[in-house]
Order: structure tokens, then sequence, then C-alpha cells
């Protein structure tokens, strides 16, 4: 009786043992598909300015995920020149890159080049501002929804029962961009049911804080009691914030702005200089560009077939709901990764 | 050139290798040529693409020289309109907003009101020229300052153009009409070339012709090279540079057009830093900031050097701000290049033009009185007669005719004829011009003249000036365009008729023969006229400053002088030894000017100046003298001493039979011809005032030159 029972411990022990031991090695199948799909391939990135935080903090987070993978970056630089940029689009295509990622500072500029990018099989993932022709990709905030955010705190900060003039200015970029564009349609079309709400102001500054400054220096003296300036961008309405600083209006005048929601505007926003801030995390974006053209690089549909949105989420910034978690510090986030 | 065996140093032997055979003439004469001013723009294109051709592998592959093509239509359109502006003398600033309006109102036109193509690109061009019109009117007309006027143009233009972009910008950029048309412009080709770059050869080529062939092209350029002069010349001035404005503007207007279907950008960027690259552009070509210099060309190699940089470092991905300061730098270097170009060029030209070469001359031969060689001293020609003293200049030949008339030239431009046989009267015979040196007669009584700095003339008996020849065949490797006669010297006829003549220098004019002195160089020849066929051609050329020219008795040869070689030489154009050179006197003790015969069978010759040891030992240090050229005024150069001289007399072996000398000067400070007439000699200088006659002992007083030449007449 025990000769057999200690048999049968000693088969069921060796059993045991048996399953415990390491079993054939077995791949992920998944693996070298995926690395292939990258390894090689060339990404060309085409923003307005790599001047600006926002562009350069895409370009440090696309970069710093897809060149591990074996992915060739590359940057070309338009600085504010459309036709610069659109002779480099031209060139990129000639040389059949694998993937384009243009900021789009009008809505018309590259329509037909796109049509021809995307006929040459080439991915093309707009990034910041839209075109009138949709690619394969577009990352970024929808401009429209902004409009109507800003335009809902204008009515609440200067409309009827407010106690304030209604009027308001509007310091466009690029009057032309899809910002400009949809923004001030959205405004527009939300002013129309509160004609108490005058835009005393409504001009572009291309991008540069020193033309905002003018545009709100000038506004600030032509209207006494301008209610509130309604900016598009965040680097160029630094010009705003100076110029109500210079007259002393920063407790009269309610300056909103939108941007990439870094460490600097939630200062300004903490101390006052900025009265509403909205937020689009160019961290969220850079993210879902990298997204996009993962899975177009794995996919491999035909270019142009397949068009997808990512939208980035709005995050309203003001004095009360500022955080220390709210922003993010840019120089922590490009570090390294631009050299 | 004989200096092996001469006792000449090594280090001289080395400097007459290298005068003799390396040409550093050249630059001096390249830098005459008209086209140098195109040279250094191209070598700057030349190197601009093969900076960036190497840098970048894929910038000229065929796609992408049609893409920047396409771009290059566009801008260089504003770079013409710029260059037209300059050529007139001034500058036009508003055409990128310009540009920019063009841009716009195209955009709005064709995209949101819908109008037809044919209909949007002439009111586009209207609207750009009604901009350059305004521009016109301003400094044109009412002769404000081009810079500032434009300067506040550029402004308004862009204020509109950005009212105008807030107002329709949204309309335009979300109406999209579908135009095959609108297409084509944008993006279609012809044979090849993109559209927009055909559109611009077409006018590039059209402005061309109307620049450099027509009367209205010509004018702009006139006003721009002298407004004062173009003013004095009865130009409509202020017309004319009102319309470079107006054409300015047009230019721009289709360029923006173009532009407009390309990107339908209707943005506030366009055409902002336009101005300061197509300045850029047009300077860099060669047009000059100061009006009357430019071309089409010059525009064009300046826009494609301007995009080829633009575009190179956009590839290069070159960081933030760079390019513009890079392209800041160019410009500031283009205008700097422009300025000192023209102040200086021709400052470099005299400077570099000057080309002393190495000029070995044998120990002269003695002329001291007491040598006992036949060149010493006397005073034979103290006590001669003088004719026409104070009364005519610069007589340096002098002939009589068989009626004993005595005929010289003046440095007026006459043809004095003193009437015989005293020759106290005189008349103006015939006026050529320039300065009449070596004379002849011909069979028929012709008086042949060489006239400095003008050609070979003739007299005729009955007074009538004609030119024989002014030119002849163009050497095939000189730089310089050699086939015009700068300093026709002295001539003489052979029995068939045809005459030799000799040309002193083809790189001087008549009143720089002193530097060609300085230069001693072979830059002479001698040349033939033919007048049976009317020809003329060069047949002994590279000869150092050839002078006096003689037949010989037999008809098949003459002689030759070679004046700053100091020697004498016979040439056979006839007979057995046909187109051989020989030497016939080596070594004269000073510089031989005109031969001519005597009665005896032999030759008279005039030595123009004496050598002296420091002026031949600099004759052989080419570069002492070039740095004196370069250092000191030329009225300072070391010279050779012409203010005495003497006549000789040599036979056909180079035997030396007398000399005849004025010790002092007194009569004849310097001697630059003689002629033999009936037992007198008449002696003719360049630089006296007079004529010398002086009575040969023991000559035939009946040999007269004509009948020496063409026998007696029946």
């Amino acid at each position: 009786m025990l000769k057999k029972s200690l048999i049968l411990a000693a088969a069921t022990a060796l059993a045991l043992a048996a399953s415990f031991a390491p079993s054939a090695a077995l791949e992920d199948p998944t693996r070298s598909p995926y690395y292939a799909a990258f390894k090689g391939k060339t990404v060309a990135y085409l923003p307005i300015s790599m001047a600006a935080n926002i562009t350069a903090s895409w370009a440090a987070g696309v970069k710093r995920e897809l060149e591990p993978l074996g992915v060739k970056f590359v940057i070309r630089d338009g600085n504010f020149n459309i036709d610069a940029t659109a002779q480099a689009i031209t060139t990129l295509i000639d040389q059949k890159v694998d993937v384009m990622i243009v900021q789009n500072t009008d809505v018309q500029a590259f329509a037909k080049l796109y049509k021809k990018a995307q006929a040459a099989g080439i991915y093309v993932i707009q990034v910041g501002m839209q075109s009138v022709v949709q690619t394969d990709g577009y990352s970024g905030p929808d401009w429209s929804s902004l409009g109507e955010k800003m335009a809902a705190a204008a009515i609440k900060q200067c409309g009827n029962g407010s106690g304030r003039s209604g009027k308001v200015a509007l310091v466009q970029g690029a009057v032309t961009s899809a910002n400009g564009i949809f923004i001030t349609q959205a405004i527009d079309a939300a002013f129309k049911a509160h004609p108490e709400m005058k835009i005393v102001a409504n001009q572009g500054s291309d991008w540069d804080p020193s033309k905002a400054h003018a545009i709100a220096a000038t506004a600030l003296q032509q209207n006494p009691d301008l209610c509130a300036f309604l900016g598009y961008w965040e680097d160029e309405d630094q010009g705003i914030v100076a110029a109500v600083k210079e007259a002393g209006k920063v407790h009269d005048v309610f300056v909103m702005t939108s941007g990439i929601g870094e460490k600097k505007s939630c200062d300004e926003v903490a101390d006052g200089s900025l009265d509403l801030y909205y937020s689009y995390d160019s961290r969220t974006v850079a993210q879902q560009v990298v997204d996009t053209i993962s899975s177009l690089l794995q996919a491999k549909p035909a270019a142009g077939s397949t068009k997808v949105l990512q939208i980035t989420p709005l995050v309203e910034l003001t004095k009360a709901s500022v955080t220390s978690l709210s922003c993010w510090s840019l120089a922590d986030y490009v570090g390294n990764s631009l050299k | 050139m004989a200096i092996s065996g001469q006792g000449v140093s090594l280090r001289e032997a080395w400097t007459a290798w290298r005068y003799k055979w390396v040409p550093t003439k050249i630059v001096g004469e390249i830098l005459t040529k008209r086209w140098i001013d195109n040279l250094i723009p191209m070598l700057g294109l030349v190197v601009v693409i093969a900076v960036f051709g190497s840098l970048i592998p894929e910038f000229f592959t065929q796609s992408a020289i049609a893409n920047s093509t396409r771009q290059l239509g566009e801008f260089t359109f504003v770079v013409l309109a710029m260059m037209i502006v300059m050529l007139a003398g001034g500058i036009d600033l508003s055409v990128g907003s310009n540009f920019a309006l063009a841009n716009i109102v195209s955009l709005a036109l064709f995209n949101w009101l819908g109008w037809p193509l044919w209909a949007v690109i002439p009111a586009v061009v209207g609207i750009s020229a009604g901009i350059g019109l305004l521009n016109g009117l301003l400094v044109g007309y009412l002769r404000l300052r081009a810079f500032i006027t434009t300067l506040v143009t550029m402004i308004v233009v862009r204020a509109l153009v950005e009212s105008l972009t807030l107002n329709l910008g949204m309309k335009i950029s979300s109406a999209s009409v579908d135009s095959a048309a609108w297409d084509f412009m944008a993006d279609g080709d012809i044979a090849g070339m993109p559209f927009s770059f055909v559109v611009l050869l077409v006018f590039a080529v059209a402005i061309h012709i109307i620049l450099t062939r027509t009367g209205p092209g010509w004018r702009v350029i006139a006003v721009g090279g002298s407004r004062r002069a173009a003013h004095n010349a009865g130009l409509p001035v202020r017309r004319i540079v009102a319309s470079t404005y107006v054409l300015s503007g047009a230019l721009v207007g289709l360029g923006g057009a173009l532009y407009a279907a390309r990107l339908g950008n209707g943005g506030n960027s366009v055409g902002v830093g336009l101005e300061a690259l197509a300045l850029t552009a047009a300077l860099l070509g060669g047009n000059s900031l100061g009006g009357g210099r430019g071309s089409v060309s010059k525009a064009f190699v300046g826009a494609v050097i301007v995009l080829t940089i633009s575009n190179g470092l956009v590839r290069l991905s070159v960081p933030q701000g760079l390019p513009s300061i890079i392209m800041g730098a160019i410009l500031l270097l283009a205008v700097a290049i422009d300025i000192k170009w023209l102040k200086n060029k021709h400052k470099i030209l005299a400077d570099v033009y000057v080309s002393p070469g190495y000029n070995w001359l044998p120990p002269a031969p003695s002329c001291d009185s007491d040598s006992g060689t036949p060149y010493a001293l006397n005073d034979k020609l103290r006590d001669v007669e003088v004719i026409g003293k104070g009364e005519i200049e610069s007589p340096e030949d002098v002939i009589l005719d068989r009626a004993d008339n005595l005929y010289c030239g003046t440095r007026h431009g006459d043809v004095i004829r003193f009437f015989g046989p005293d020759h106290k009267t005189w008349e103006v015979y015939a006026h050529i011009g320039g300065q009449p040196l070596g004379m002849a007669f011909d069979r028929s009584g012709n008086l042949l003249v060489c006239d400095g700095g003008m050609g070979l003339y003739m007299v005729t008996p009955e007074r009538d000036v004609r030119v024989v020849t002014d030119e002849t065949n163009r050497s095939r490797w000189s730089i310089t365009d050699d086939s015009r006669l700068r300093l026709a010297d002295d001539l003489d006829i052979a029995p068939d008729g045809r005459i030799f003549f000799s040309e002193a220098t083809t790189r001087y004019e008549m009143h720089e023969w002193a530097v060609d002195g300085h230069e001693s160089r072979p830059n002479g020849r001698i040349l033939c006229y033919d007048p049976r066929n009317n020809s003329t051609r060069t047949i002994l050329p590279k000869l150092m400053f050839p002078n006096g020219i003689c037949m010989t008795h037999d008809g098949q040869s003459f002689l030759f002088a070679e004046t700053y070689a100091g020697k004498i030489s016979r040439y056979w154009f006839d007979g057995p030894k046909v187109g051989t050179t020989e030497v016939v006197i080596p070594n004269l003790p000073g510089f031989p000017d005109n031969i001519n015969r005597a009665s005896d069978g032999n030759f008279w010759l005039a030595l123009v100046g004496m050598r002296s040891p420091a002026h031949d030992l600099a004759l052989r240090m080419p570069g002492f003298r070039k740095r004196m050229s370069r250092d000191i005024a030329a009225d300072e150069w070391m010279a050779p001493n012409i203010n005495t001289g003497c006549v000789v007399k040599f036979n056909l072996q180079g035997e030396i039979m007398e000399s005849l000398w004025d010790l002092g000067g007194e009569n004849h400070p310097m001697i630059t011809s003689m002629r033999e007439h009936r037992g007198y000699l008449y002696l003719g200088g360049i630089s006296n005032n007079r004529i010398g006659k002086y009575r040969i002992p023991g000559a035939d007083p009946e040999w007269t030159g004509p009948d020496s030449y063409w026998g007696k007449p029946q």
C-alpha cells in the first residue's frame, strides 16, 4: 500500500515538476511586422515656424516616439513663408516621403498640393489647423467649438445683465486660417442672438505679438469702455496682455485666449493677466499624431482613403480653477529631443 | 629675343621668359570688354548652383527644376518690374504690397465674385498698373524722391490689402470655383515647361527687345544713364520715368495673378519682404541702383541666384531666422559690389591695363663727339634755314611734290602747303582731322596720309579728302577688337600700287603713344592695303612700335623701323625672298622714326630720341615699370629722352654713313622725319613749331622723291 502511494506521489510530483518546466519558446508574431512598418520610413514635418512653443513641442513629441522605431524625421521650416512651405511640399512629393505632417496657416494654400500628395501615395496628416481639403488625418482642436465657448464667455462677461458695455475686440491670428475663420464664424453666430454685443475691432495680427499689441492699444484708446479682448492664440496675445497692462486696465478688461497649456500660461492666469484660458494640450496633439501615423503605417490603406479626425479636448482655466497640475513644463517635455 | 650668351643673369633670363610667355596683358584687355559686367553675376550663379547642388543631392532632378521654374516665373516678373524702374534711375519699394494686392484682388474677383478668367486678368493687371501710375505721377511728374514715395505707397497698399483680407478673407477661402483654365494657369505645362514660366519667357523676350532695340527702350536707359543729359537732348524725362512705374505695376500684377492661381492664399503674409528679395535679385544680377545699366538677362540671373539660395536654405533646414540674416547679408554685399564696381572700374582698369614687358637692347654705340663713330655728335643742323617758324605746330612728316610745294601735317588735323620754291607763304591744303603723320605721293599725284587716330586717308589733287582704309582683319586670338586702326604711323607705296603702312600700337590710342613706349611690348603691326581689290590685311604682326616705312630701290622690299626696339629691318613682299624679314641695323643709339630715300641710293633715318643707360636698364625691369605706373602719375614716369634727336644716313648693308645733329637743340630740338628734295633736306618734328631746310653738300640738285618713285613725267 505504501509503495503504491509512494509511486503515485512520485508520479504526481514529477508531473507537477514537468508542468513547471519552461515550455518551448513562444514568439510574439505581431512584433516584427509592427517594427517593420516603421523602419526606414520618412516622416516630414512642416510647421508654420519652428520658433513657437506649440510647433516645437509637437516636433519633440513626435520625434521622440518615432525616431527610436527607425523613422527618419525631417523638419522643413517655412518661417512664416507660405511659398517656401509650398515649395517644400512639392519637393517632398518628388522625394516620395512616406508621411507629411503639415500645419496650415491658410485653409486654401496647400489644397491642390494635398491632392497631389495623396495621389502620389503619401499620407498627409494636418496638425493644429485644417485645410479645405481633408486628408488622412487631422489632430488639433475643434475651432468652432472653441469659438462657441469664447462667445459664451464673452456674453456672460459683457452682455445683458453684466453691467458692462458689451463691446468686445477680436484679435485674430491669420484671418484666412482655420483658426481665424471658424472661431469668427462661431462668434458671429452666437452674437446674432445678442444684439447688445458689439464687435468694435476685428483684425488679424498674423501671429505677431507686436501687431496684436498695436491692435489692442488702438482698440483701448478708441473704446475706453471696452469690455473684453477675444484673442485667438496665446503667443500673439501676449501683445494684448502688454497693451492692457500699459493702459492700466488689467482689472477692467477681460482678456481671453487659448494655447498649448504650458506653464507660462498658467502663471498668467494665476496672476490675473489672463482672465480665461483654453488649453489644448500639445502633448495630447503630438500623441494623437503619432497614433494616426502608427495606424496608417501598419494598416497601409491607400493614401486619402481613410479620413480620420482626432479632436483635442479643450480645458478651461480661470483664476479660480487653475492648479499647479493644470499646466506642464515645455523645457521638461522637449528636453534634448530636438537636438 | 637674343639674350642667351649675352651674359645676362639667370634672374633676368627668367624675367624675360615670364614676360614673354605669361600674358598678363590679357587681364587688362578682358576688363575693357562690355560683357565683363555680366561676368561676375554669372560666376556668382555658377558658385551658388555648385554649392547647393553639392549640398542637396536632389536639387537638380527634373521635377525639382520644374517646380522651381514655376516659382521662378512669378518671382521674375517682380524682379523685371524692379529692374525696369531701376534702369530709369528709380526704385520701387511697393512691388511687394502691389503683388499682394494683385493676389487678393484676383482671388476676390475669381473665387468670390465668380468673374471669368479673361476678365479677371486684365482687371488685376490694370489695378496694379494703377498703383504704378500713382507712383509714376508722384515720382515722375511731381519729382518726389522715389525711395520715400514708394515706401509710403508700400505701406498704404499693404494697409489696403489687410483691410481687403479682413473683409473678404473668409468669403474667398470658403468659396472655391472649379475652373480648368485657372488650374492650368497654376499647374499646367506647355512643352514641358510650367505655364507661368512660359508666360514669363514671352514677356522677358518682349521687354528685352524693347529695351535693346527700340527707341522707347533706349530712352529709358538714356534717362537712367544721365537724367540731365537726357533732358538736354529733349527727351520727355518725366513721362519716361512715370511710364516705368506703370509698366512695373503691370508686371507685378501679372505675377500676382499667377501666384493667386497657384496657391490661392488670401492671407496677409503674401508679398511681405518681396521688395527686398526683388531688390537683392536685381542687384545681384548686375543692374545698377544709379540707373542706366541693366538688362533682362541680368534680372534673370539675379532671380535664379536668389531663389536658389532661399529654397536651398529651406531644404537644408537652416535654423530659425538665419535665412533672413543670410539674405540680408547678401543684399548688403550686392549693394557694396555695385557701388564699388561702378566707382572703381575705370581705376582698376587703368591700374591693370598697362602691362610693361621685358625689352632687352644691345649696348648702344657711343655718340660721343670724340668717339670716332659715325654717330659722333656734331652741329651740322645748327645753321639750317627755318620754314614757318611759329606758324605751324607738330609737323611730324614733310613731303614735296614735283612743283616744289612743301606739305606737312599739323596737330589741328590740317595738311599745310607751303608754296615753292621759297616756302614763305602757305595755305591749308586740306583738313583731315586727327594728327596727320607719315605721307607719300602715289603715281597719280594723290597725297596719301597716315592719320593718327583715324586711319589711312587720301587727298586728291582736287583737294578732296577720302578714307582709304580704317580697318583691317581682326586677329584670331585678340581679345580686344583690333580691326580698328588706332595709330597709323607711316606708309610707302609699292610699284604695283599696294600701300604698306605701319600701325604703331593696337593697345593704345594716339594720345597715349608714350604709354605704349612705357610698356615696350610688340603691340604694333604692318598692314597692306591693296587698291586693286580694296582689301586691308595685316602682314607683319607683333612689332615693337613700327614706325617709318620706306621702299627700297629694287621695288621688292621695304625698310621699316621699330622705334622702341631701336632697330631697322627689311621685309620682302615680292621676288624670290618674298615673306622674309632681315634685320638691317640691329643696334641704334636712339629710337628710329621715319625713313625716306636719299638721292645717292641710300636712306635717311630720323632718330626721334636717344637711348640712355638708366632707361635701357628700366626696360629690362618690367616689375619696376609696373610699380611706377601704379604708384605715380603718368607725367612723372621715367620717359625716353625725346628732347634730342638726329638724322642718320645708312645703306642696305646697315652701315652708317653720317649723322646730323643740332647740339643744344636750338634750331631742331627733336626730329621725326626728313625728306630730300633737289639737294636739300627738309626736317620735321612732332614737337616742333617749324620745318628745317638743310643744304646737303654734294647732293643731286635735280633729285625729287616723286621722280624717284614714279619716274619723270612724260
